[in-house]
């Protein structure tokens, strides 16, 4: 592709980003919520696509858009949506979840202008950015990730399963009661 | 003529070609849905269209877009209407990384028969298919109507439940093949197994393929696992308050997901365009081989739906997850234990 034309994608693709994510907290109906949610999943795929990550693309689609999105709808669909609609729309808390965003989103952008971190690692201005293409493969994944990053891994993995175990627990507290 | 416009000209007429080809075949699939029943019930079926009843789908077609479409009390409007196109648009895009023939030349043009290529065909199919749930979870709640939501819960909680079989089936001819892409899958395919059998994934995969077989069933909402329909308990389903052309939709994209679940079986397990015993063979016999191939698993889908009773909700999820999900993962396990060897 000519870069304008990945230029205008991307302009695009964020834009749409930003702005289905904000219509994802706004909206009244949860349903709505969830579609725009939808919305945001598949453009941010398409950032990925973009960056030649179409492992990452394909993946962000089939676990969060195929499978995880599906369970909330579940659980979404059985609740009183006209309760629900009648409550006011943001909690109590809310100044202080947007300054908790907005310290992290300042905290990305110090990480994006700094030239180095504290660690000592290069910032992403500077372009030693290892070669694209083959960075977002299948292959080149699969190695770091059973290679270099197989024991975080397995950890992440661990997180996965005691939330398993702690629903199931909970489930069957609730049917064992009288 | 430039070599630039060739291209184009060649990726239009192939994408016509193809989805023409699909809808054509989604529409024919209604027709020999009733023709095989009525054979298979002592009946004559659907004569009075054309010969043999072929222009019947044509026939439904103009009475669906006359028929007076109907939104009921209470849904709601827009989630009504998207949910329809969200059933029938996942399954229509899925098709177009299936390699449906070899290489062929068109204007000096060297392609292979199928709209693209990517590396990574087979997870593309999984994650655009997996998409076509939304359409019959929200046609299900947006209706407004029990039926309809019941029906759509059950259907998305089976889709969901066997697309796990489904994923754990491919990744095991993944793994065998060491391609995500559907060409290099069939690719691996040509040729012999064991001296005499063409080397099919079939045979180095039974369990793998009667597993898949299986969930592409449950997958596609079909007999006996069409709990989303099932005319006693729910009256419609999911699509209980659609009508006219909505309706239509949904029935499109049901056909449509039969059709590319019927060429991805043949194309991970039966060699897809690849021709027994015949390695360089035309790229029009190849294109007949997989239509064949592939018609087989149509008809299936029809003969399993007039010949076996419908199961029972808790059957299927205990089927799901304590039959199906641990036999993929033993046969998954197998299969990497037998490449590392």
């Amino acid at each position: 592709m000519p870069p304008q034309a990945v230029q205008a994608a991307f302009v695009y693709l964020a834009a749409v980003s930003v702005a289905s994510a904000l219509f994802a907290v706004t909206r009244r109906n949860p349903v709505h919520s969830m579609l725009w949610v939808l919305a945001l999943f598949l453009h941010v795929a398409g950032i990925f696509l973009l960056l030649g990550a179409e492992f990452l693309a394909a993946v962000q689609v089939l676990v969060y858009a195929g499978a995880i999105l599906i369970f909330y709808l579940f659980v979404v669909m059985l609740l009183d949506l006209p309760d629900e609609e009648a409550r006011p729309r943001f909690g109590k808390h809310w100044p202080f979840a947007a300054a908790v965003g907005l310290s992290f989103a300042a905290l990305a952008w110090f990480a994006w202008v700094a030239p180095t971190n504290a660690l000592g690692a290069g910032g992403a201005t500077d372009s030693q950015a290892p070669d694209d293409a083959a960075l977002g493969s299948v292959a080149a994944i699969g190695a770091e990730l059973f290679g270099r990053f197989a024991l975080p891994f397995e950890i992440a993995s661990l997180v996965l399963l005691a939330a398993i175990i702690g629903a199931v627990v909970l489930a069957r507290r609730r049917a064992t009661a009288p | 003529m430039s070599d630039a416009q060739a291209q184009l000209l060649v990726m239009f007429i192939k994408a016509a070609a193809i989805y023409g080809g699909l809808l054509g075949c989604a529409a024919l699939m209604t027709l020999a849905e009733r023709k095989f029943s009525a054979w298979m019930q002592y009946r004559i079926g659907p004569n009075r269209v054309g010969p043999w009843g072929l222009l019947q789908p044509l026939a439904d077609g103009v009475k669906f877009i006359f028929k007076e479409e109907v939104t009921p009390d209470g849904a709601s409007p827009w989630i009504f209407r998207l949910a329809p196109l969200m059933a029938a648009v996942p399954a229509m895009l899925t098709v177009a990384v299936v390699p449906i023939g070899g290489e062929f030349q068109l204007f000096g043009v060297t392609t292979q028969l199928s709209i693209t290529n990517l590396d990574i065909g087979a997870l593309y199919v999984l994650a655009i298919g997996g998409l076509g749930v939304y359409g019959v979870i929200l046609g299900g709640w947006a209706s407004n109507s029990k039926y309809s939501l019941l029906g759509g819960l059950r259907a998305s909680a089976q889709m969901i439940s066997y697309e796990l079989a489904l994923i754990l089936g491919i990744l095991s001819i993944v793994a065998i093949s060491g391609s995500l892409d559907l060409l290099q899958i069939v690719e691996g395919q040509k040729g012999t197994f064991l001296g005499f059998l063409p080397d099919w994934n079939l045979f180095k995969q039974p369990l793998a393929f009667v597993l898949f077989v299986v969930a592409t069933f449950a997958e596609t909402n079909r007999h006996p696992f069409d709990f989303a329909e099932c005319e006693p308990e729910l009256v419609g389903g999911f699509h209980t308050e659609y009508s006219s052309m909505k309706f239509a939709l949904f029935f499109l994209g049901e056909y449509c997901a039969m059709i590319v679940m019927a060429c991805l079986t043949v194309t991970l397990f039966l060699g897809g365009h690849a021709v027994p015993y015949w390695a360089d063979a035309p790229w029009w016999i190849e294109a007949g081989a997989f239509s064949a191939k592939a018609g087989f698993f149509l008809f299936l889908f029809i003969w399993v739906r007039w010949t076996l009773p419908r199961f029972r909700f808790d059957q299927l999820m205990h089927l799901g997850w304590k039959v199906f999900l641990p036999l993929s993962l033993f046969n998954l396990f197998v299969t990497g234990a037998v490449i590392s060897l």
